[in-house]
């Protein structure tokens, strides 16, 4: 029981972990806090759900379409909107995300209606353990597993990459070093709306896919942050993963009812007495 | 003065304004028109709820994400006095502010360390506690169900006669305010709001400011919703929950931002837009988020700068 209880945390831990990356990297560089961060992840279950299933298109085509979907409209959104907040006051950045937020949801519910979708197992089910591990999990705990490490492989070696750890530090700096700042502001918000999707499809096989999943997601991938440290992308790694088996281990064994009032009460007094989380600087 | 939107010179368009919204309860004489009466408790309610917020959010730069919860332990207090020790609805009113005031204080006392996106997460977070703490607690709240059976106040069972009383409730809370902005605690909101480090070393405590800033909104916040709570007699727990506090938001940011006429043309815009949009159906809350958008991007400060713009221009011209 309580490795079952592990094991899925650990699972949805890597998930939230991708999510808060993405949130690390937009609030490193340009303090941007993203309230419409989880449409991303809801937009990119619906899509997946639509091409795969509706259009019956095939299963990797319509994963890859997805995410390059999400990651299209998170160009547009930056180029349009979110370009115009940066730097400025938290209240309009709040404000402007929000209402994005807003707009997103609504017309997913528009879109495809409020009733809840059930996502079919993609990777195929069946224990293969007395665990009750199913190929689903460890399908997503490698894929999660492989994509942090390609993250941080991108934010360790690569140009662009370094360029955006670069602005995190000083944009005046960065700029004077060659570094283009509006392209990698750009190409920052696109890869956190692709995350976002890629997330999405992951942990699309264990939820209801509906149009109100992206706040709540969104709210757990700050407790995750602010645990871990904020800005801190190790720290988010430990974060996700303490908050998905924190979530687990109430649900079960006090009380699911109470599961938020515990969690969130954890993160108030982690604000309080340890406000810089557990790893952060 | 004109920060606030006080400036003199809009005095006598105040005064037709309350004049006109005091006799608005006549127009149901012409036609039939219960339902704007209706509308018109809500904006009353709503705007004496997001004055506070904004003096919170706007004047102190609070920004709070968990406001409906405070409207809910008003709202919930005042239900609970009425229903099971039938307190006359002033006593009630009272208690329902002291309540959520020291809710308020207990936040307060949690943030004051805190300073900017932190604070609003740990609102956001402690609203979403209290709502689940609504839908929990059976014995006090009644659960999802709600709860029902809340008296009007004696003599008040007509809307008209509950339109008059929630209009004299704002009226006192819009004067009261408007004193409290221009008095010197006022001033250190702005202060903290613009810089906290100068502020205090200018003398001022940066953290009882704070402090009185969230006990004022919070308490300002209880009034509306014991308010509402024996208005529509019925409460439950949807009515607090997280979209209810974005919506305090919305209404600062189309309003005015800081601004206590803001908070109000906010509430009337807020309340009345569905009405209008109704058309528009389920594309109803995308549009608000436009439209959200779209105030943030071309008057940033909101919709009351708009009469500011006009008569710079109109001046501009003149010369």
């Amino acid at each position: 029981m309580l490795i079952d209880i592990l094991i899925s945390g650990v699972n949805t831990g890597l998930v939230y972990t991708i999510l808060g990356v993405g949130f690390t990297l937009l609030w490193n560089s340009v303090r941007l806090i993203n309230f419409a961060q989880g449409e991303f992840t809801m937009l990119g279950m619906f899509f997946a759900f639509t091409f795969h299933i509706f259009w019956k298109w095939p299963l990797i085509v319509s994963l890859i379409l997805s995410i390059l979907s999400v990651a299209l409209l998170g160009f547009i959104l930056e180029r349009v909107i979110i370009r115009r907040v940066y730097g400025k006051d938290l209240v309009v950045v709040v404000v402007i995300t929000l209402a994005i937020h807003l707009v997103l949801t609504n017309s997913a519910k528009f879109v495809w209606g409020t009733h809840p979708f059930r996502f079919p197992s993609i990777f195929g089910e069946g224990d293969l353990t007395k665990y009750h591990l199913s190929r689903e999990q460890i399908v997503i705990f490698v894929l999660s597993l492989v994509c942090i490490i390609l993250l941080h492989l991108f934010l360790n070696r690569t140009k662009v990459g370094l360029g955006m750890r670069a602005l995190s530090q000083d944009h005046q700096t960065a700029m004077l070093m060659g570094i283009r700042v509006p392209r990698i502001l750009s190409f920052s918000f696109v890869l956190v709306a692709s995350l976002g999707a890629f997330a999405g499809i992951l942990i699309a096989p264990l939820y209801f896919i509906q149009a109100d999943i992206g706040l709540p997601l969104l709210i757990k991938t700050f407790i995750a942050v602010i645990i871990g440290g904020f800005g801190s992308y190790p720290g988010v790694l430990l974060g996700g993963i303490s908050v998905a088996i924190l979530d687990n281990v109430t649900s079960c064994y006090i009380s699911s009812l109470y599961r938020d009032v515990i969690t969130f009460s954890i993160l108030i007094i982690f604000l309080i007495f340890k406000p810089k989380g557990l790893l952060g600087k | 003065m004109k920060d606030i939107g006080l400036n003199t010179s809009f005095r006598r368009i105040y005064i037709v304004l309350i004049v006109i919204v005091g006799l608005f309860p006549l127009s149901q004489y012409l036609y039939e028109n219960t339902y704007l009466i209706h509308l018109m408790i809500m904006v009353f309610i709503y705007a004496i709820a997001s004055v506070g917020f904004n003096i919170l959010s706007g004047n102190t730069g609070l920004l709070s994400l968990g406001h409906a919860a405070f409207i809910g332990i008003g709202a919930y207090t005042s239900a609970n006095l009425a229903v099971k020790l039938g307190l006359p609805f002033v006593a009630c009113l009272l208690i329902a502010g002291i309540v959520s005031c020291i809710g308020g204080a207990f936040l307060g006392a949690i943030c004051l360390r805190l300073e900017g996106i932190y604070l609003t997460i740990v609102t956001l977070a402690l609203g979403i506690i209290i709502l689940v703490l609504f839908r929990n607690l059976e014995a006090l709240t009644g659960g999802s169900i709600g709860m029902g059976n809340i008296p009007r106040p004696a003599g008040m069972s007509s809307n008209v006669g509950y339109y008059y009383l929630s209009f004299f409730v704002l009226l006192i809370t819009i004067s009261f305010s408007v004193r409290i902005i221009m008095s010197k605690y006022g001033r250190a909101f702005i202060a903290v709001k613009e810089d906290i480090i100068a502020a205090e070393s200018c003398g001022m405590n940066s953290i009882s400011i704070k402090l009185l800033s969230f006990t004022y909104a919070t308490f300002l916040a209880g009034i509306s919703g014991s308010l509402y709570a024996h208005y529509m007699r019925y409460i439950t727990p949807d009515a607090f929950d997280l979209f209810n506090s974005i919506k305090f938001l919305l209404i600062v940011i189309i309003g005015g931002y800081g601004s206590i006429g803001g908070s109000l043309l906010g509430s009337f815009v807020v309340v009345m837009l569905p009405e209008t949009l109704r058309f528009t159906d389920v594309y109803y809350y995308a549009i608000f988020g436009l439209i959200a958008i779209l105030v943030m991007v071309l008057f940033p400060g909101g919709l009351i700068s708009i009469g500011g713009l006009l008569d710079k221009k109109v001046r501009e011209t003149r010369r």
